[in-house]
């Protein structure tokens, strides 16, 4: 295992110098990439203020050397007055906000993090569970609910139905009860509601296509699973059918929904703009999308090397979790 | 803060009543039920949705108050501020908590905004030439801490504008402000934004009461100027030492002390909200309201939403929705102010959308063809289709309200085929035969494009073709800097109600903002002229014959004025959100204030 692991975070090096490599040399070859232009908008800026923050943000030095320098602050451990020290990375500073990046990120990730867990939770539970129900009961009431409704869910624009929960639990419920029943439409505290129901409408929207995805694959996994030879066996064994289901079939159907929710957790703690958007959650994917429109290439750095960290762990745990699923995985060994 | 009368309201778990005691295939029986049936009243309702709209929109209206009453807050809309520290105060969003935070030396009276009246400074005086500005400060004026503010403090803040190695107090480092160019005219203003010195020699605190500003050159509109929210005093001891709030140190840049009628509540909730309280030092009319709650959106379309859920007191509009908010909360009687019943404002905004033509282009030099082309263009048609009549046809460059606008300024500003056809042939063109295909460039993404299609179809129905030349922001404003471009789309907004703030940007030969490359020195001399009359009326009559002239040849088209597309709840009375997109918080006072006290 541990070999295994090594082995992975080993990989991860040249993954990580040629995400950031690329986007170094898109940022330094795409046309008007003028951040500084982008913060004075349709004005002119005085020429003095400009060439000061051209100078101060290094704009004005070669690509490579301003690689190097990002590098260079990346680096937890520098040199301070000849002796080295830990400083904690320095993912630099914001050309719009002057504000330190790492501040922002650590003032947003939190939040993405949890609307992603939320979300992970509602596919995993309603997800599986409805994936389940639907290949357990084939071809019931149940399984063409859940295949019809998946269909929808899947074709749904997310902002759409973001947009219509927010009509229906925080306008329409509101009206109707009197004011007594709703649900926050935005934000991630407020006075009127302690701060996880907060996450509900949020969570639910931006886990909808995933789940009915989940579900999906769920069924068509353990429908495939069922027809195999080892589950006849275990029936004629005599074992009950939740028996089966559960200590035969389960375990290998879930591989590939494993696989598909472990990537989608990666993508959302890359945040979700949308969902971020329409329920004005403070979350990192906003953010990024901002900065990408004004330019503010310290922040997009800074958020893709976050990122570039929560996705590899993720798929780690992910991989590592194969081993409990699938006793013949064997991480880094011959196999058997 | 702001805290409606729902605030006791909680939504209730479905399920909630589901017994652990119950049976285990029991259980699992109602569990598949229940899922199924959540499932099916979901999809029910998002359909069902479509076709109801909310009974209320506001809680606690309060039309029944009969006065104003302390106490209460209300709810703003903005954007995420890139700074609210004034020193670096750029855009709308931070200007409209610093306004609130901070008085200037003058400021913009809230009925006219055209006209300046006493802040931090009670009274003032320019010399003859308006060279030299004298203003006498308030002695009662205070910083929400409690210690005076005096004329050194505006000398400390002006000169941290000014200095392009000022630190930006959240990390330490040089962070220049993109908004010195306010204080261009002080004499000393060049040697510190070069590094050669670091105080204007053109500012002096003579006492602690009164401030000397000596300009390079005449100036008479500088008391505009000065109004600015982000010329306000800053106490140098919290930018440099940073500011305790409840026993943590917090960079001033997340909450600034200011000497305006509220200060900080909590430090700056970045993405989520600003908080402000009622600053009870404050030497002006205490405000009714306990506080303002900025609350922070990525999407006016969400902060929409929430004022039609009742729970945001002033926000935008969403798109296309206009007639709809007019007809259900009652368009305001000025178009600024906002009162119960009249709560949609359509006020319009001292700023101007309009089309450069790149004067020194081979065909464009010729005024007949730029007049042809600002005939043939039906601005109407624009405000009414694609903003909703929530824009206003221009006809100057400089938008009504300010001093030395004047109705039909520019007479070709203005739909007119026949004249337009008319010019084309004067212009050596008839029916546009011999001139090019023209480029039409605007920035993708901003919603210029349907604005485009009109001019576009206007111009071909007179004979000239266009073809459109669309470009990221960055990219675009780069064609633009370097000239050449053929016919383009800007905006203008005024930072301050003054004529010079559009026509020496806009026109001045050497403005780097004069797109248009539009140049004649007999201009050029009379607006650095009517800065020199002292009398406001005079002024105004000075900037409105240099308006005309410069609208006599069409160097631009102007287009169409903005106008407020925003919406306030009807328990705010007398919210004035003024031509330059500033909320008056002062004398705001809501009809529920004792329920939410």
């Amino acid at each position: 295992m541990l070999q295994y692991i090594t082995k992975r975070i080993i990989q991860f090096i040249p993954v990580f110098f040629g995400v950031t490599l690329a986007l170094f040399l898109i940022s330094n070859f795409m046309p008007g990439a003028d951040p500084i232009q982008m913060r004075f908008g349709e004005r002119t800026p005085p020429p003095e203020v400009k060439a000061q923050l051209i100078q101060q943000f290094g704009l004005d030095q070669p690509w490579y050397v301003q690689y190097g320098k990002y590098l260079v602050a990346l680096s937890p451990v520098k040199t301070v007055d000849g002796a080295v020290k830990w400083t904690g990375p320095d993912l630099g500073t914001s050309i719009y906000t002057g504000r330190p990046v790492m501040t922002i990120f650590l003032e947003t990730y939190p939040y993405t993090i949890r609307l992603a867990l939320v979300a992970i939770m509602i596919e995993i539970i309603v997800g599986i569970g409805a994936g389940v129900i639907s290949a357990v009961k084939q071809y019931s009431f149940a399984d063409v609910f859940v295949t019809l409704s998946t269909s929808i869910l899947v074709s749904l624009p997310v902002f759409w139905l973001g947009l219509m929960l927010q009509y229906v639990f925080g306008i329409w419920l509101k009206n109707a009860t009197g004011g007594a029943f709703y649900l926050p439409i935005s934000g991630a505290s407020s006075v009127a509601f302690p701060d996880w129901v907060h996450l509900i409408l949020p969570g639910i929207t931006l886990a909808s296509v995933s789940t009915a995805y989940a579900a999906r694959i769920m069924r068509s996994q353990l429908l495939e699973v069922n027809n195999q030879d080892y589950i006849r066996t275990a029936h004629a064994k005599g074992l009950s059918d939740n028996g089966v289901l559960w200590h035969h079939a389960m375990k290998n159907a879930l591989i590939p929904v494993v696989t598909f929710i472990g990537l989608d957790l990666g993508a959302m703690f890359a945040g979700a703009v949308l969902t971020e958007t329409v329920f004005n959650w403070p979350g990192v994917g906003f953010t990024l999308a901002r900065s990408i429109f004004q330019r503010d290439f310290p922040v997009v750095f800074g958020g893709v090397t976050v990122m570039l960290f929560a996705v590899m762990i993720i798929n780690l745990l992910v991989d590592i979790s194969y081993a409990f699923l699938d006793p013949r995985i064997r991480f880094g060994g011959s196999g058997e | 803060m702001s805290e409606g009368p729902e605030t006791k309201s909680m939504w209730r778990v479905p399920g909630g009543r589901c017994s652990e005691h119950e049976g285990g295939r029991e259980l699992q029986r109602n569990m598949r039920k229940a899922l199924a049936l959540a499932l099916v009243a979901g999809l029910v309702s998002a359909v069902a949705v479509s076709g109801c709209a909310p009974k209320a929109t506001t809680d606690g209206g309060g039309t029944g108050a009969s006065g104003p009453t302390k106490g209460g807050s209300m709810s703003f809309y903005i954007g995420e501020p890139a700074y609210i520290d004034p020193y670096n105060c750029q855009e709308t969003e931070g200007m409209q908590v610093t306004q609130a935070m901070f008085d200037s030396l003058t400021n913009f009276d809230n009925v006219d905004p055209t006209k300046v009246i006493p802040a931090a400074a009670l009274s003032w005086e320019p010399n003859a030439d308006a060279t030299v500005w004298t203003f006498k400060l308030n002695p009662a004026d205070k910083f929400s801490d409690g210690t005076p503010v005096t004329a050194a403090d505006f000398v400390y803040a002006w000169n941290r504008i000014a200095n392009p190695n000022t630190v930006n107090t959240s990390t330490g480092k040089p962070d220049p402000s993109i908004i010195s160019y306010h204080l261009g005219f002080i004499q000393g203003f060049d040697d510190v934004a070069a590094g050669k010195a670091t105080e204007m020699s053109g500012l002096k605190a003579i006492d602690d009461t009164t401030l000397e500003v000596t300009l390079s050159q005449s100036f008479a509109d500088f008391e505009y100027v000065v109004a600015h929210p982000s010329l306000g005093p800053v106490p140098q001891k919290y930018v440099e030492a940073g500011v305790d709030f409840n026993g943590t140190n917090v960079a001033y840049g997340d909450m600034p002390i200011g000497n305006g009628p509220f200060k900080m509540a909590e430090p700056w909730k970045h993405n989520q909200y600003i908080k402000v309280a009622r600053n009870d030092s404050y030497a002006g009319d205490a405000p009714y309201l306990d506080g303002v709650e900025f609350r922070i959106f990525k999407d006016p379309e969400t902060a929409y939403t929430e004022f039609e859920a009742g729970n945001l007191d002033f926000t935008q509009i969403g798109e296309g929705k206009i007639k709809d908010a007019s007809a259900k909360y009652g368009v305001s009687a000025d178009g600024y102010t906002v009162a119960a019943g009249q709560q949609v404002l359509l006020g319009a905004e001292d700023s101007t959308y309009y089309l450069i033509f790149n004067n020194e282009n081979k065909y464009l030099k010729n005024a007949d063809l730029r007049k042809a082309l600002s005939l043939a263009i039906n601005r109407q048609a624009i405000c009414d289709t694609v903003f909703e009549g929530t824009r206003e046809p221009a006809d100057s460059i400089l938008p009504p309200g300010m001093a030395g606008y004047q109705k039909g300024a520019w007479p070709d500003s203005k739909y007119d085929m026949e004249a337009a056809k008319a010019a084309l042939v004067a212009a050596g063109y008839p029916e546009g035969k011999g001139l090019p295909t023209f480029k039409l460039s605007f920035n993708s993404g901003g919603g210029h494009e349907k604005i485009m299609e009109l001019v576009q179809s206007d111009l071909k129905a007179i004979g000239i073709n266009t073809e459109f030349q669309s470009a990221d922001f960055p990219v675009y404003l780069k064609q633009l800097d370097e000239g050449k471009h053929e016919i383009a789309r800007l905006g203008w907004v005024a930072d301050y109600p003054i004529a010079y703030n559009f026509l020496y940007a806009l026109f001045n030969s050497k403005s780097t903002d004069n797109k248009a490359l539009y140049k004649n020195p007999a201009v050029d001399t009379a607006i650095q002229d009517a800065e020199k009359i002292t009398d406001p009326a005079a002024r105004a009559a000075k900037f409105a014959e240099i308006d005309a002239t410069i609208g006599s040849t069409d160097p631009v088209a102007p287009l169409m004025f903005y106008k407020h597309h925003h919406v306030g709840s009807d328990r705010i009375n007398d919210f004035v959100f003024n031509p330059l997109y500033f909320g008056n918080f002062e004398k705001v006072w809501v009809s529920d204030a004792a329920a939410t006290k």
